[in-house]
């Protein structure tokens, strides 16, 4: 009788503690680099982040890193990825949300093959922004208000 | 006389203006596919990195910000980017 209450209580200790032990480990479990409301991986730390596309194209304008025709074909790629967003937004486009994502991603790599070994301050910027500012543009209301 | 020649050159530019119109707004209207923008990308970003290619005949990505490429010139890249924003290339055999 004793020996089966004690099979008994280690049973219901079990019950009670390996919830707890899984919501523990759950939490403890790092941040993807999905979160949007984090850096990607292993981005050195900036002082201000940038959250909008246009700004990160006006700090683009600035740096010495990139040639003039290379700044205006940029600049044609970001209204043309933005133009892209406003019409998927306007449930006119021929391309996916995901097919957007791809060519925003590209776009963020044409740019940061110039900067990273040239104006590493604004590649920081760059690897910081990256997941923000997709956010910002993905979701109606936020690309509305920015880019309306 | 002149004023007729004046008329008929006026016509000729307006006609010539207006075609040259549609075919900008015809051009721009036949937007590229979701595949030819990326080649067109990744040609870019390799030729930015001092890589030859020529043109991108296929791309796969493998996994998240990684494309594995085929160019015309017979070479081929894996491209992606490292978790500190950095675009790596590296031939591949």
């Amino acid at each position: 009788m004793t020996g089966k209450n004690t099979h008994f209580n280690v049973v219901q200790t079990f019950c009670v503690l390996l919830p707890v032990l899984v919501m523990f480990i759950v939490l403890s479990l790092p941040v993807t680099a999905h979160d949007p409301t984090m850096p990607r991986g292993g981005c050195p730390p900036v002082e201000e982040e940038i959250i909008d596309l246009q700004i990160l194209g006006d700090m683009l304008a600035d740096t010495r890193a990139i040639g003039l025709f290379t700044k205006l074909s940029l600049k044609k790629d970001i209204e043309k990825v933005l133009r892209r967003l406003n019409r998927f937004h306007d449930g006119k486009s021929k391309f996916t949300l995901e097919q957007i994502e791809e060519q925003y991603d590209l776009l963020l790599m044409k740019i940061a093959i110039h900067l990273q070994d040239n104006d590493l301050a604004l590649h920081h910027h760059l690897c910081n922004a990256w997941l923000v500012i997709w956010e910002d543009l993905r979701d109606y209301d936020r690309f509305h208000e920015h880019h309306g | 006389m002149n004023k007729m020649y004046m008329q008929m050159k006026w016509i000729k530019n307006l006609l010539a203006v207006s075609l040259a119109s549609a075919l900008v707004v015809a051009c721009d209207r036949q937007e590229e596919s979701h595949e030819d923008i990326v080649k067109a990308d990744l040609l870019v970003i390799i030729d930015s990195m001092g890589s030859p290619c020529e043109q991108v005949i296929d791309y796969e990505s493998s996994e998240e910000l990684a494309y594995s490429i085929s160019c015309k010139s017979g070479h081929r890249y894996l491209i992606s980017v490292n978790p500190q924003g950095r675009v790596d290339i590296q031939n591949k055999e």
